[in-house]
């Protein structure tokens, strides 16, 4: 009887982990490890997905004969637009928004009163008339403090990147501004497209027009 | 018993419970990260409604959340932008037609992720928390978890071992052997000058070389965040004593140290690394995870371009014109065909009388 949990352990250990281990073992693994090189890693990542993703659905869709006819070139122009706008805007939002300093600002703006010197006094009076705690040294308590402030920008960054980037920029202003721009790129296809075909184009009383 | 052990111990729950309560005996810095603890929970009742508001939703992401909210971008946000954009100039049709291509984009995107992205991810996950990799000999402890494993993977393993335990029971079980772990790992740094982990099922332990690299990043970690002159000199003085070569050796190291400072710096090493480990496994997953994706991009792509169009056919055959299609004047659906099969050098007219 064929034994399915071998079969799948067998392709897990062929298909998966020999290729990971293969790979962990080349020098590029210990470059993408490298904490110094993550930056350069997200962006050579948005590139080269989204650069490799938007001209592979532009050339299938300008080639898609499903496709109604009038509809094609605007599908594959928005395609087009819409994955040159994506990197821009990931790009875009790497260094702005889903930028740590950046959002260290946004967060101090928005919940800095919650944290500044006054609320930490606070907290820690109040943490202090609890027995349990009634011998907690100011340094411990402001170690602990500024560990719980951590906790929270951590999540505080992750959280509007989420809004920011994911929902905002690459659903609401990259379709917004791709759409009028596909108007145009599809206008731009026409008139390649037209060049290429006076060129193709077999007509006997070509030379004798001229 | 010490505070630790009152966390989830309460004799019956089984085999996590038992290694907790076993490392429930008192030790020195057992109070420092009980303390920490309790008063990051009490902080918390302290805070405003919005800082408890963001402490809750921390629960709410991950990766599958993060797929979701994509999807539903996708799939419902960004066609609204595209059939509704004052800005164009193209029809109502195209722009009706090529908004669809969005929800379909979004449905295969959660396909493709659910079955290959997610599954990816977690075998990634488990290998590292099992301490799985076989690396190079001398990076055998940079992607290894074992040490201390995520409570999700935690999570995970006691459910499997006790399939009728309530959620929340297997949570707080998680999180103390979480705890129990890391407490294994400061007594291990502070009495043998080592992190112990597992390898392919087996022990290991970090070398002399590699606790003496944490030590100094630990020390100079603390010297640039040192804002009180005493922490200042004391980071100082343990770089000082590692530089001379005098030793790397902890409990030796941190001689000079009160009983509260030995417990804080031990600590801060485990920490390091801890991040240090995680900080590995990011930059691997986020290189693995290119590899990934680029490898499914052309399935994705090929996927999207077969259905597509096939369900606008189905779905709004006015829009794709198959209506149109089948009124088709016979001549114009022969130049049609013709056109399609033929170079364009020689395509087709219709003869008009």
């Amino acid at each position: 009887m064929v034994n399915i949990s071998n079969i799948s352990n067998n392709m897990l250990n062929t298909g998966i982990k020999k290729p990971l281990n293969a790979f962990s073992k080349t020098k590029l693994s210990d470059w993408v490890s490298n904490p110094k090189n993550l930056g350069k890693m997200a962006i050579t990542s948005i590139v080269l997905k989204d650069g490799l993703g938007c001209a592979m659905y532009v050339s299938q869709s300008l080639h898609n004969k499903d496709i109604p006819d009038d509809k094609r070139k605007f599908v594959a122009a928005l395609d087009l637009t819409n994955g040159g706008l994506m990197i821009l805007a990931q790009l875009g939002m790497y260094y702005t928004i889903s930028n740590e300093k950046v959002q260290g600002r946004i967060f101090d703006k928005l919940f800095g009163k919650k944290f500044d010197g006054i609320a930490k006094n606070k907290c820690q009076e109040a943490i202090k008339k609890l027995p349990k705690f009634k011998n907690i040294d100011s340094k411990a308590f402001e170690d602990i403090y500024g560990k719980f402030k951590g906790d929270i920008k951590g999540f505080f960054g992750i959280f509007t990147s989420l809004v920011a980037a994911t929902i905002l920029a690459k659903r609401v202003i990259v379709p917004f501004i791709a759409t009028p721009l596909a108007d145009k790129a599809k206008v731009w296809m026409d008139k390649k497209d037209n060049k290429n075909k006076d060129g193709d184009t077999f007509d006997p009383q070509a030379k004798n027009k001229k | 018993m010490s505070s630790v052990g009152s966390v989830s111990f309460n004799g019956t729950l089984g085999d996590v419970a038992k290694t907790a309560t076993e490392a429930a005996k008192p030790r020195q810095w057992a109070s420092y990260l009980t303390k920490e603890k309790e008063v990051k929970k009490e902080l918390l009742s302290q805070m405003p409604k919005s800082i408890r508001l963001l402490d809750k939703m921390k629960n709410f992401v991950g990766e599958v959340p993060n797929i979701i909210i994509n999807a539903v971008g996708t799939g419902l946000v960004a066609p609204i932008f595209i059939k509704h954009n004052p800005l164009s100039k193209a029809d109502d049709d195209t722009r009706t037609y090529s908004a669809w291509r969005q929800p379909v984009s979004a449905v295969l995107a959660i396909a493709t992720q659910v079955s290959m992205v997610a599954p990816f991810n977690t075998l990634l996950n488990n290998m590292t928390n099992k301490g799985e990799f076989t690396f190079l000999k001398d990076k055998g402890n940079k992607y290894n978890k074992s040490a201390y494993q995520d409570v999700d993977f935690l999570e995970k393993q006691i459910k499997k071992d006790k399939p009728g335990l309530p959620k929340e029971e297997i949570q707080k079980l998680a999180k103390a052997k979480q705890y129990t772990q890391l407490e294994d790992m400061i007594e291990s740094l502070y009495h043998k000058n080592t992190v112990k982990y597992v390898a392919n099922g087996k022990p290991v332990s970090l070398t002399a070389d590699e606790v003496k690299t944490l030590v100094e990043k630990t020390a100079n970690g603390m010297l640039e965040k040192a804002t009180d002159p005493n922490d200042k000199k004391l980071a100082e003085s343990l770089l000082a004593k590692i530089k001379e070569g005098k030793t790397s050796n902890i409990k030796e190291l941190t001689k000079h140290l009160t009983e509260e400072q030995r417990g804080k710096f031990v600590y801060d090493v485990a920490q390091k690394h801890i991040s240090t480990v995680s900080s590995n496994i990011k930059g691997l997953k986020q290189g693995t995870g290119l590899v990934v994706s680029l490898a499914i991009l052309p399935i994705t792509c090929i996927l999207l371009n077969k259905i597509y169009p096939k369900f606008m056919d189905w779905a709004f055959p006015q829009l794709s014109q198959k209506d149109k299609a089948k009124k088709e004047n016979p001549q114009d659906a022969f130049i049609k065909a013709v056109n399609d099969s033929v170079t364009p050098r020689f395509k087709a007219t219709k003869e008009v009388d």
